[in-house]
């Protein structure tokens, strides 16, 4: 231990030795103005490519993705925009759609309806024109049995006369004979 | 066994690499302090060249950090001395990674530690410093006297509280400048310190190597912080640097 102290001890006095100066060797005023001159010359044109070169550079790729992700933001918000006018339109065409569908179909039901209107009332004019002339039919016949009925009572009135008084009597007498029964 | 490698101040020596002229008194040539202020900013523009190459939208993992970086000092700066902060980012981002760049260099075995070399930092604190005393004058021409006159202070205690003002605002950039070379320098010495010490003990041998073993865990404890140090350090300087500015730019505060 003494050795290597008496060793640094010659090292160092050696240095201060050689630097004319004794203690730290950043105290050796000797080396400054070197160390000064490189120090700006270093600094000043490392400051002048960063200032001129790097940092611009650097700076501009920062805000140039600032301002890419700030427009695509913008796109994407207008997108959105348009989106929300297109289905807008396609809500509001769906709806014309089914009130036209609407529309269409009421109207295919009154027409429908208003034929088997026309229908109804054709049949039933056409049905009481046939029940009119069935029951002018029946009516005919009906007058038509009635006379045969009279000539039967008058027949039948001559016929009975003749039996009971054996006397003929006029057609006349007998229809009127055969009447006043009828009364 | 080369004699100087057990001296702990013997990293600080500034040795010429390569020899070149003294022009008007000053010798330029390029010393192991030199290099490494050409390696620190040589690395940082490498690195952000390297990584905004590609200037891709979706940034890879080195455009990221670069990013991150340079958003972050930026932000910093803003945040500091408000939105026309943001004029002065470069010069603030370049004192940053300048310190940081050399600060970090110094950790690797062998690297020379340009920051630990006072001549540097108090170079570095008269740039930032001067930067400052242009942006008041610039500003407010001598009105920028005012800032060492206190608002509202009663004129009694004015005698006591000019000076004092004038004084603070002097010891600025020596505090700048030591507090920087300071950690620095103390770091690397308490490092080697204890890198000796591992040498040392191991030479005893028997209970030796026990010790040698804890002053290599200290060793490798000191070395994260340093790690942190060296973040730290340089943030400390650049955040001051942006609190000067913002001082001489509104001096109602």
């Amino acid at each position: 231990m003494a050795e290597t102290a008496s060793i640094t001890d010659t090292a160092n006095g050696a240095a201060a030795a050689a630097h004319g100066s004794g203690g730290l060797p950043q105290f050796d005023l000797s080396l400054w103005p070197g160390q000064i001159f490189w120090l700006l010359v270093v600094f000043g044109v490392f400051y002048l490519i960063l200032d001129k070169v790097l940092l611009p550079r650097i700076s501009g790729l920062i805000k140039e993705r600032r301002q890419t992700i700030e427009s695509n933001a913008f796109e994407a918000q207008t997108l959105q925009g348009e989106i929300e006018a297109a289905r807008h339109r396609a809500d509001s065409a769906v709806a014309e759609a089914r009130a036209r569908g609407a529309q269409l179909a009421s109207e295919a039901r009154k027409s429908v309806e208003a034929d088997i209107a026309k229908a109804k009332n054709e049949s039933e004019a056409s049905l009481a024109k046939d029940i009119e002339a069935a029951e002018q039919k029946i009516r005919d016949a009906q007058a038509k049995a009635m006379e045969s009925v009279h000539t039967i009572a008058a027949d039948v009135t001559t016929a009975i006369v003749q039996k009971l008084t054996g006397q003929n009597i006029s057609g006349d007498e007998a229809v009127k004979a055969a009447a006043r029964t009828d009364a | 066994m080369a004699a100087g490698s057990f001296d702990p101040m013997h990293q600080f020596e500034v040795t010429t690499l390569v020899p070149l002229p003294t022009v008007a008194g000053v010798d330029l040539s390029i010393t192991n302090s030199a290099l490494f202020m050409m390696i620190g900013a040589a690395t940082v523009l490498l690195f952000l060249f390297l990584a905004s190459r590609k200037s891709a939208m979706v940034p890879g993992r080195f455009q990221s950090v670069a990013e991150l970086a340079v958003e972050g000092v930026e932000n910093l700066t803003a945040s500091v001395i408000g939105e026309e902060g943001r004029g002065f980012f470069p010069f603030i981002f370049a004192i940053f990674s300048f310190i940081l760049a050399m600060n970090v260099l110094g950790l690797f075995p062998f690297f020379f530690t340009s920051t630990s070399q006072l001549a540097v930092t108090a170079t570095l604190a008269v740039v930032a410093f001067g930067v400052v005393m242009i942006i008041a004058f610039q500003r407010h021409g001598l009105g920028f006297f005012k800032k060492f006159v206190p608002h509202g202070a009663p004129l009694a205690i004015m005698p006591l509280l000019v000076p004092i003002e004038i004084i603070s605002f002097i010891m600025r950039p020596f505090t700048l400048a030591l507090r920087l070379f300071g950690n620095m320098m103390g770091g690397h010495i308490v490092l080697k310190v204890f890198a000796q010490f591992i040498i040392m003990l191991g030479m005893v041998g028997g209970l030796g190597y026990l010790g040698a073993g804890v002053a290599l865990g200290g060793a490798v404890a000191i070395t994260a912080l340093e790690v942190l140090v060296a973040f730290l350090q340089a943030f400390v300087f650049t955040i001051l640097t942006c609190i000067y500015i913002n001082d001489v730019l509104h001096l109602e505060h």
